[in-house]
Parts: C-alpha cells; structure tokens; sequence
C-alpha cells in the first residue's frame, strides 16, 4: 500500500480529486469565544433591566442563581453520568457559610461592599470541600444506588440544622445581611431612571454566574470534557485507554459543586435567608426536572430549565390567585400542586418521547432552518 | 439510662423496625420483578393512606379503612408500572429514577390538590401508651399490630412465592426473563403483579408507620423511602429475608440513635448507615457468592 501523497490542505488538486472543500480553520480559541458570547449575553441582559419592572429583577436574580447548579448538575448528569439528588444539599454548605460570615464581617467596616465577595468566596471553597466528600463516596457508587444516598444526602439538611442548633437555628434558619448599593451604583441612570435594589441584586446574581458558566462551557469542550464523556460512554473503555476513572468522577463531582456553592450563596443572598425549606429535598428535585426538561447535558438546556422552574410556578400562583378569586381553601390546594403536577407529566413525556428536552427541539429546529438556506442558495 | 428505658426503646425499635421492613420489602419486590428502584414508592404510599383516611372518615370502620387502603395501593402499583414504569429505558437505568420522581411529583400534587394542605389524622385506633409492668414499658397495642400485620404480611409472601405456581412464575420471570419467556410464562404480566404486591406492601407500611408521625400528607413518606431503602440495601436489595433483617437491625439502630445521641440524630445516622454498607458490604450482609450483573 502506498503512502497518500502529502496535499497542502485547500489546494486545488486535493479538491478537484476528492471534491472536498476544507472547512474555514477557526482562528480564535474557544474560550474567546464563549467568553464573547457569555458576556454579551450578560451585558444585554443587565441593560435590559433597566426596562423591567421590579417583579422580573426578583425572577431574574433567581434564574440567574438556579443556572449556575442547573450548569453543574447538567454537566454531571448528563455528561459524566454520575448522579445527585443531593446537590441542595451542597447549596445549603454555601448559603449557610455566607450568611454566616456576612454577620461576622459586620462590623469590619474596611470590608465594606467587598464582604459579599468574600463571604461568597469562602461558601464556595467549603461547598467544593463537601463536594469533594460526596464525591469520593459517588465514584464508588452506581445508578439507583448514587440516586438513593444522594437523596439521603439531600434530607439531613433539617436534621443538621436541628442539630446544629446554636449555630444553623434549626428550621428558623439564619437571616442574610447584604449591604446596601454601592453610591456609585445608586447614581446610575438611564434617563430618570435610576437602579433599584432588587436590580442591583439581579446584577450580582449576573456577575456570579457569569464565570460558572465560562468555566463549564470551557471544560466541556476542554480535554478533561471529553474525558467526562467518555466515562459516561462507556467506562472500561475509558479505564482501558488510560483513564483515571475515580479520579476523573471526583474532579467532576467538586467542578459541580463549585458551580451549586455559587449558586446556594446567591439563592441565602436574594432570599435573604439560609434555611432548611429554602435548601430542602424539593430543591433537588427541581434542578433535576429543570435540566432534564431543557435538555440534559446541555448548558443552554440548563438555562431553559432554571427559567421554566423558577418562572412557571411563580406564574402559575399568580393564575391560580385569579382563578380562585379569593377562595383561600382553594387557593391553598392548587398553589404549588398544579405546577407540580404539570411538571411531573413533563418530565415523563420529556423522558419517554423527547430524551433531549427543549435544546434538543431547538437544535433541530436550527438545523432545518440552515439546511432551508443551504437549498436556497445551491438551487 | 436505666434498664427499662432501654426495653422500652428496644421495643419500640423493633417495632419500627418491622414498619420499615415492610416498606422496605416493597422496594426490594420491584427490584427483583424489574430491576427499578422504584423512586414513587413513597408518594404511592402516601396516597393509598389517604385513601384509607377517606374510608375511615366515611364508614368509621379502620379495618375496612386498611382494607381500601391495600387494594388502593395494588391498584396504584399496577397503573404506575403500567402507564409510565413498563416504559423505562432497560439501557439507561437513570431514566427509571427520573420517571419514577415524575410519578412522584403528579401523585404528591395531586394529592395535595384533593385533599389540601392539612395534616391528616390516620385514624388508627390503636393506642399508643407501653404496658406498664414492674416499671418497665412493654409493647402498646400499635406496637402489637405493627408486628402481627407485619408479620402476616411476610407469611403470605412466603407462602405466595413458595407454595404457589404463581410464585413459581414471579421468581422464574425475575431470574431469568428470556427463559421462562420461552417456556410460556407472560413475564411483562408477572412484572405488574410483582409491582402490584410491593405497592400492598408498601401500603401496608404506610398504615404503620403513619400513626407514629404527625400525620398524614402528600410528602409523609418521603423521609421513610430513605430509610427503607437504607434497610433494603443493607440486607442486599435482592433479598426478602435480607429487607426484613434490614429494616429490623435499622429499626433499632434508629431508636438508639434518637435515645442516646439526639432526637434529631436519625437522618444522619441513616446516611452514615447506608455509606458504610455500600462502601464496606455494597451487597448487602446476606450477599450471595456470584456477582451481580445489572
């Protein structure tokens, strides 16, 4: 057999002899990219606040804090393969952390606006800390076996926080103190109209995730990405070519739990307060369901799915409030059960019929679209 | 600490134990009839015991109000397994969990819609107060009928496995699907009578456990699918006897956890429980010789 003969790749006999035209080389690497494409999303959407009302600063702080964990379960479920109903648990370590140390910091008046970065900073480091824990113990553990003792994890929140009583308050939980805007913040205006707080606060929930989501994005498309893939692909042949499969497990267990350390810092930080029903069992649940919905393994699924379940019950509790015009007994039943009995039917028809949710229907949808555009340009 | 504080936490354990247990068996039923941790067993529970609360509520008669509430609980088993469990991917046992939470989160709203947001009194009429005897607490009234109905339901399934030819085909099709699918037996209808017996059981569990906690609502037996899973896998996942042995050495470990550490302990010490034995022993303490292949 001979040797193919060496063609500079675009030269004119290679294409003419194999009617192959090679694709443009991409000059620019990908982080460039994703960092241009991540903060321009961010910057819009900060300018687009402006023209909000209140109600949807309040909807975006909170999106914003479920993307960051719906980014890392995503890349944990749906690209290593690994399991967790227990990543509420993980959030609960950094929104607990950061309540506590923007008390202690307080009084340190030299912190001033600097204390929510670092008390952030220090939720983070002790969320990646449990996360390495929890992940160690999940290397080892398989399918329902992972789902269960992470749905264990998830339900010792209260128990902790009972136990811990002098310093978590049991189910009282602990209050978050955040500081007011910054002036140079407060003077910012467009016109007559001037930031708000809760606005200020959606912009830190931007600022936050921001970087969750460049990291992730990069190390999906980064040679220990693919490493995740190829686990969850097919483990010994991963551990045949080399891979260190534990090891690589654990590294994407902690990334993930660097992304819910972030998160469960911005959800004590907008909701003002650190307790077991804002971190319980049903936080869990909800990533699981908003990711698997928006499409598992995707990070733009990620953020269909933290939309769709922070938004849809907000709506839903304002529909069932006109619905029920007044009816408390009512009101009190379908509030919260609708949403989750429609999510539930979601997610089994979205398992069963769609496995790829909603970025998987937008994919194709794109795909359709260029392939329309292709014809009409050749024909 | 003395002695009779002990008995009596003992007793107690035990009893809690054999609530477990049965709960427990219901996980490890499905398990054998289709390798799926059923993640809805909880919520399935939860409504065959509301079932019972409405009987109750309507005929005054409890054991009419139990009855209801095990043929609810096989007819829930059986529309579950049939209308989105049959369907689970065999490839990919994640999407088993995932449809299972689904299940869970319809079962739980719906509930929560129809009967609303109160807790709900069980209606159990058994007390709950020890026989006293030379100080010492002995089993109360609930105790007894945990164990007798407990214990009752474990005979049957025995008896039902062993001596029966329906029996003969559940476990024929557990073991060996593609086989006894050759010899005539439908192993898709044993799967659904297999999901139909853990959901009973599962039921059964429900109307003993319940009247020990606050009350009856869409999300009661939430925390106790962890613990019965936590006693299912310590006694191997695959084993009846293994889920009963379980959920008895839990039962107590829980009650000496909660008497001698703190009230607030049991979570935690069900976590630690199910990381030790799925790190030390991930087959369980009756674990047979041959390796598992799921």
């Amino acid at each position: 057999m001979s040797a193919p003969t060496t063609t500079t790749p675009g030269s004119t006999d290679r294409a003419d002899t194999l009617h192959f035209t090679p694709p443009k080389v991409r000059f620019y690497p990908t982080f460039v990219k994703h960092g241009g494409s991540i903060l321009g999303l961010a910057l819009f959407t900060i300018l687009a606040t402006w023209a909000w009302q209140p109600y949807f600063h309040g909807e975006l702080a909170r999106i914003m804090a479920g993307l960051g964990v719906a980014a890392g379960l995503t890349v944990l479920i749906g690209l290593n393969g690994q399991f967790s109903l227990g990543h509420g648990a993980l959030m609960a370590v950094s929104g607990y952390t950061v309540a506590i140390f923007q008390k202690k910091f307080e009084d340190v008046p030299s912190l001033y606006g600097w204390r929510v970065v670092i008390s952030l900073a220090i939720g983070v480091a002790l969320a990646m800390v449990a996360g390495l824990i929890v992940g160690v113990t999940a290397a080892r553990l398989r399918g329902p076996y992972l789902a269960g003792t992470t749905l264990a994890l998830a339900l010792i929140v209260p128990a902790v926080g009972d136990w811990w009583k002098s310093l978590l308050n049991s189910d009282q939980g602990l209050t978050v103190d955040i500081d007011k805007m910054p002036t140079a913040i407060a003077s910012m205006h467009i016109g007559q109209v001037y930031v708000v707080p809760l606005q200020w606060r959606a912009w830190i929930a931007i600022f936050a995730t921001v970087p969750v989501i460049f990291v992730l994005a990069n190390l999906v498309k980064s040679r220990l990405g693919r490493t995740w893939r190829m686990i969850r692909d097919d483990e010994v042949a991963a551990q045949l070519s080399g891979v260190n499969v534990a090891r690589t497990q654990i590294v994407c267990f902690v990334v993930s739990a660097f992304a819910a350390g972030v998160s469960g810092g911005l959800l004590a930080l907008i909701s003002r307060v650190a307790n077991p029903g804002t971190f319980g069992i049903n936080l869990g649940l909800f990533l699981l369901l908003g990711i698997v919905i928006g499409g598992i393994g995707s990070l733009w699924g990620a953020l269909w799915g933290s939309i769709i379940v922070v938004a849809i019950p907000d709506y839903l509790t304002a529909k069932v409030q006109d619905w029920t015009h007044g009816n408390n007994v009512l009101y009190g039943r379908f509030n919260g059960n609708l949403a989750l009995v429609l999510f539930g039917l979601a997610l089994i028809i979205v398992i069963l019929f769609a496995p790829g949710g909603i970025q998987s229907f937008i994919n194709r949808v794109i795909a359709w679209a260029k392939r329309g555009f292709q014809q009409r340009a050749s024909g | 600490m003395n002695f009779a504080t002990f008995v009596t936490m003992t007793v107690d354990g035990l009893a809690q134990g054999a609530a477990i247990s049965a709960f427990a068996l219901a996980l490890v039923l499905i398990w054998r009839a289709a390798r799926v941790v059923n993640f809805a067993q909880g919520a399935m529970a939860a409504a065959s015991a509301y079932i019972a609360v409405t009987v109750i509520q309507h005929t005054g008669s409890f054991w009419l109000g139990l009855a209801a509430a095990l043929i609810s609980g096989a007819i829930f088993g059986v529309f579950v397994e049939s209308s989105v469990m049959r369907f689970a991917s065999h490839t990919a046992p994640l999407n088993a969990v995932i449809l299972a939470l689904g299940s869970t989160f319809i079962i739980q709203g719906a509930l929560g819609a129809i009967y609303g947001p109160d807790l709900r009194d069980p209606g159990n009429p058994f007390s709950h107060a020890y026989r006293m005897v030379a100080g010492v607490g002995l089993p109360s009234d609930l105790n007894i009928f945990t164990f007798v109905s407990v214990a009752l339901m474990v005979v049957a399934l025995v008896l039902l496995f062993g001596k029966t030819k329906l029996g003969l085909r559940l476990r024929a099709s557990a073991f060996a699907p593609e086989v006894s699918r050759l010899l005539g037996i439908n192993v898709s209808f044993m799967r659904t009578v297999g999901w139909a017996l853990a959901a009973t059981a599962g039921a059964l569990a429900a109307e003993v456990i319940l009247p020990t906690q606050l009350g009856v609502n869409p999300n009661a037996m939430d925390g106790v699918f962890v613990t019965a899973f936590t006693a299912a896998v310590l006694g191997g996942l695959d084993s009846p006897i293994g889920a009963v042995v379980g959920g008895m050495i839990l039962g107590l470990v829980l009650n000496y956890v909660t008497g001698f550490v703190n009230p607030v302990a049991p979570p935690v010490a069900t976590l630690v429980v199910l990381l030790l034995v799925l790190l030390v022993r991930p087959n369980g303490i009756f674990a047979g010789v041959k390796e598992r292949h799921v």
